[in-house]
């Protein structure tokens, strides 16, 4: 077995790393992360957002802090991330 | 499970005429027509010698059989329907009860009654069956109650009192919930509430949402496991009628926690197939981190770092 998959949380937001991904059809979005959680705070991380055939993901580069003004902050260890929100069966589909 | 041709089956009894029946000029006859699963093979080849008409059609053989055989065809399938359930859908031994039974007959009408008389003993089983597995989980759900007290009492003081909010029509109850929640979690919410009423919400307490005149007598809400952490407090509840003082029905099952960084109450619901599952399993669907039952979506251990 190789190293375990990371799976970030903070709050509602989910950082699940893509073990294998390929980026060339990806579109870059932004130079970061930011996600506007219920209550009109923010949850950041530093590092370039890319879309791939819908989906969200992160390149954590170097070691990088996601931050949230209720939450401890998070030091998100390099790799590829896919953003997820919690989901709820109600709802069917995740909660943003 | 197994081929299709053996585990399927329908009939109908019918009076239209297809075409080739009509140049048989059966124009007048009820049919009782039947895509032969293998119940139904049993009994074909032991009254195949009585069949009106067959014919193949589109690579399958239908067998035409008088009105008489509709009560006989229409037994077999309440039994087949019943067994499946009591021999949880071993098809195999479904079968073999339908052999076993379709050889203690020769008529129609003796077969009707044999038939007739495995269907009343299987449902018996099954019902006593299902009366004992009500009552041992409503002994779980309750001995849950218990177990949990100590943290439905810190965090979730409301749930054994929630404040109710009836409602009178699904538009009334669309707009209480956009006063809580955004348009799209309240749309959701009030589609949850029809098919699965009543039900909870979660903000600053919590909501049970009844429509107008729905007795809430039947109607229970227990607390079937608990966990808490330096960051988070949960709680798995069940919504559940009971009957009799039974649980019968399981409407909704869903995680009640508060964020202690925020001091934040929140409720996600879960699938109802991870009813008997734990609190934390039920967590980790919520995470997106397993599927439906439970199992793991991810092939690789995990890492999971919260905050």
């Amino acid at each position: 077995m190789g190293r375990p998959r990371r799976v970030y949380r903070q709050g509602d937001l989910v950082l699940i790393e893509e073990m294998v991904l390929d980026l060339d059809p990806a579109v870059k979005e932004g130079e970061a992360l930011v996600i506007a959680s219920e209550n009109g705070n923010r949850h950041r991380l530093a590092s370039p957002v890319y879309t791939v055939y819908g989906r969200r993901y992160v390149v954590v580069e170097k070691p990088s802090v996601l931050t949230h003004p209720q939450h401890p902050e998070l030091v998100v260890e390099p790799g590829i991330y896919r953003v997820e929100f919690v989901r709820d069966f109600a709802l069917n589909r995740a909660v943003d | 499970m197994g081929e299709a041709y053996r585990r399927s089956y329908e009939f109908f009894l019918s009076d239209v005429v297809t075409s080739s029946g009509a140049k048989k000029r059966f124009y007048n006859v009820f049919r009782v027509e039947g895509f032969l699963g293998y119940p139904l093979r049993v009994l074909v080849a032991k009254f195949g010698s009585y069949t009106i008409h067959s014919y193949r059609f589109s690579g399958r053989r239908y067998y035409v059989f008088s009105e008489e055989f509709y009560p006989l065809f229409e037994t077999v399938a309440r039994l087949v329907y019943t067994l499946n359930k009591l021999y949880r859908r071993d098809i195999e031994k479904v079968f073999q009860h339908i052999d076993r039974a379709a050889n203690l007959c020769s008529s129609v009408a003796q077969c009707v009654d044999t038939l007739s008389r495995e269907l009343s003993r299987a449902e018996r089983i099954y019902e006593e069956r299902v009366a004992r597995g009500r009552k041992a989980l409503t002994a779980r759900l309750k001995k849950g109650v218990e177990r949990c007290r100590d943290v439905v009492e810190r965090f979730f003081r409301d749930l054994s009192n929630p404040h109710i909010r009836r409602y009178k029509d699904s538009e009334d109850l669309e707009a209480f919930l956009r006063k809580l929640f955004s348009d799209r979690v309240a749309r959701g919410y009030r589609r949850f509430a029809e098919a699965r009423g009543p039900i909870i919400v979660a903000r600053d307490g919590i909501v049970l949402l009844a429509r107008e005149g729905e007795p809430l007598d039947s109607f229970s809400i227990y607390v079937d496991g608990c966990s808490a952490s330096a960051s988070y407090a949960i709680a798995k509840i069940v919504g559940a009628e009971t009957l009799n003082g039974y649980v019968y029905r399981i409407k909704w099952v869903a995680l009640l926690g508060i964020d202690l960084y925020t001091n934040q109450l929140f409720l996600h619901y879960v699938p109802t197939t991870l009813a008997l599952r734990r609190a934390e399993l039920c967590r980790l669907w919520i995470l997106g981190l397993v599927d439906d039952f439970g199992k793991p979506l991810y092939r690789e251990d995990l890492a999971l770092i919260e905050a």
